[in-house]
């Protein structure tokens, strides 16, 4: 009789981890997307000077380039992938399509 | 005679930066000269032309633009070629795209940097640059500034102001972007890296602009002087500087110069008499302090011609 409740308790616990470990994975990628995002929309207005699109002053564009260097090589390896975007967008919306 | 640095008080902020604007052609250059040296008697004085004419270099003699030069005692003078520091900011980064992204020359990109000395704004950002660094310069008591043609020297008035704007859009994204890596590191237990270069810079840059902006709206720092001549055109473009100063920086200039009026008899003779009378009613009507300066037959052309204009200045409106 302890031996069943004890497996029963065994098993709850980790069917509450797992749960949690799902909110927190969840959780995780709305904050990954909206970071891409945004990531993704800062880098527009600061390059969008450079190839004609009147975001912002070009030179404060250019005074932000060095501290943006990291930045702009994933944003390039982005574009790479770029080929893909709808199955990239299917992807970020989890779950399988 | 009259005292030229009584009628631009307050001046306590040291640097204490005078700029002289008006219509192209209308004395700016012979007023910034006379306003320099009477300062020159209080402190060291940097009197610095952005104008593209480069008149100064004929008036003071100088052979060597961009350098400073001494005139003398407490004078000193300084020509800049707006077009040349533009290249030269340009060319500056021009060589860091090419550094931080040769990628770009896969993506045809390269030429854009090329480009960038006829990017819109650079004009303006060249002399914002130079007006930033002149309030920190603690060499000079005063410095004077010859501004280029009036477009582009109220353009740049209205950067500061701009660029904080969009300074600010840009710290709200990035600020959220740099929080959310942290929360998404500590979530998943990673170590979490808090300082943002980009962050760092774009405060770095809120607060320069920040500090033009609030010099230049401040009287005891800056004092904007406006030249015109009794002509339709530059009194069209003193009203224009009036109402940007107002509206946009919420000041007002300390001192308004009519250059170049026509002794009545010549005036009457050229049949330009009742046009130069009605200008001038509107000018004595403005508020502020105004002097004027007669025409002279043969234009000053030397620095000695220039400072004994001084002598035939009459105050219209005073202290």
């Amino acid at each position: 009789m302890f031996k069943v409740l004890k497996k029963i308790l065994r098993e709850f616990v980790s069917f509450v981890k797992g749960v949690n470990q799902a909110i927190i994975e969840d959780s995780v990628s709305a904050l990954e997307l909206e970071h891409n995002e945004l990531e993704a929309a800062f880098l527009t207005m600061v390059l969008g000077p450079l190839v004609g699109v009147a975001t912002l002053s070009p030179i404060l564009s250019l005074e932000l380039l060095e501290a943006l260097k990291n930045e702009v090589k994933v944003l390039e390896s982005r574009a790479v992938r770029g080929e893909d975007v709808l199955g990239d967008l299917m992807a970020s919306l989890g779950g399988e399509w | 005679m009259i005292n030229l640095v009584d009628l631009l008080k307050p001046i306590e902020g040291a640097p204490h930066v005078v700029m002289v604007l008006g219509k192209g052609g209308v004395g700016k250059t012979s007023t910034s000269i006379l306003i320099s040296s009477e300062l020159s008697r209080l402190g060291k004085t940097l009197l610095v032309s952005f104008d593209p004419a480069k008149h100064i270099l004929k008036y003071l003699s100088i052979s060597r633009p961009a350098e400073v030069i001494k005139v003398s005692d407490d004078f000193f003078v300084s020509q800049l070629d707006i077009e040349v520091s533009a290249k030269e900011l340009t060319s500056k980064y021009s060589s860091l795209i090419s550094d931080l992204f040769p990628s770009l020359s896969v993506l045809n990109l390269e030429d854009i940097t090329k480009a960038l000395k006829y990017a819109p704004g650079v004009e303006e950002e060249v002399f914002l640059n130079w007006l930033s660094s002149a309030y920190e310069n603690k060499n000079f008591r005063f410095i004077v500034i010859d501004t280029p043609p009036t477009g582009i020297s109220l353009r740049t008035l209205m950067l500061p102001k701009l660029y904080l704007l969009w300074l600010e859009k840009l710290i709200n994204i990035r600020e959220r972007i740099v929080s959310l890596r942290y929360v998404i590191a500590k979530t998943l237990g990673r170590e979490v890296k808090v300082s943002d270069p980009a962050l760092i810079k774009l405060y770095e840059m809120r607060e320069k602009y920040g500090r033009v902006k609030e010099a230049l709206t401040d009287p005891s720092r800056t004092s904007f002087v406006v030249v015109t001549n009794p002509e339709p055109l530059p009194m069209y473009e003193l009203r224009e500087v009036l109402k940007f100063l107002g509206e946009e920086l919420s000041t007002s200039p300390k001192l308004l110069v009519m250059n170049k009026v026509l002794p009545e008899d010549i005036a009457v003779r050229l049949g330009a008499h009742e046009e130069q009378k009605a200008i001038i009613e509107e000018f004595t009507s403005l508020p502020g302090r105004s002097i004027m300066i007669p025409y002279v037959s043969n234009p000053p052309s030397k620095l000695e011609d220039i400072l004994r204009l001084r002598e035939a200045v009459t105050v219209v409106k005073g202290a």
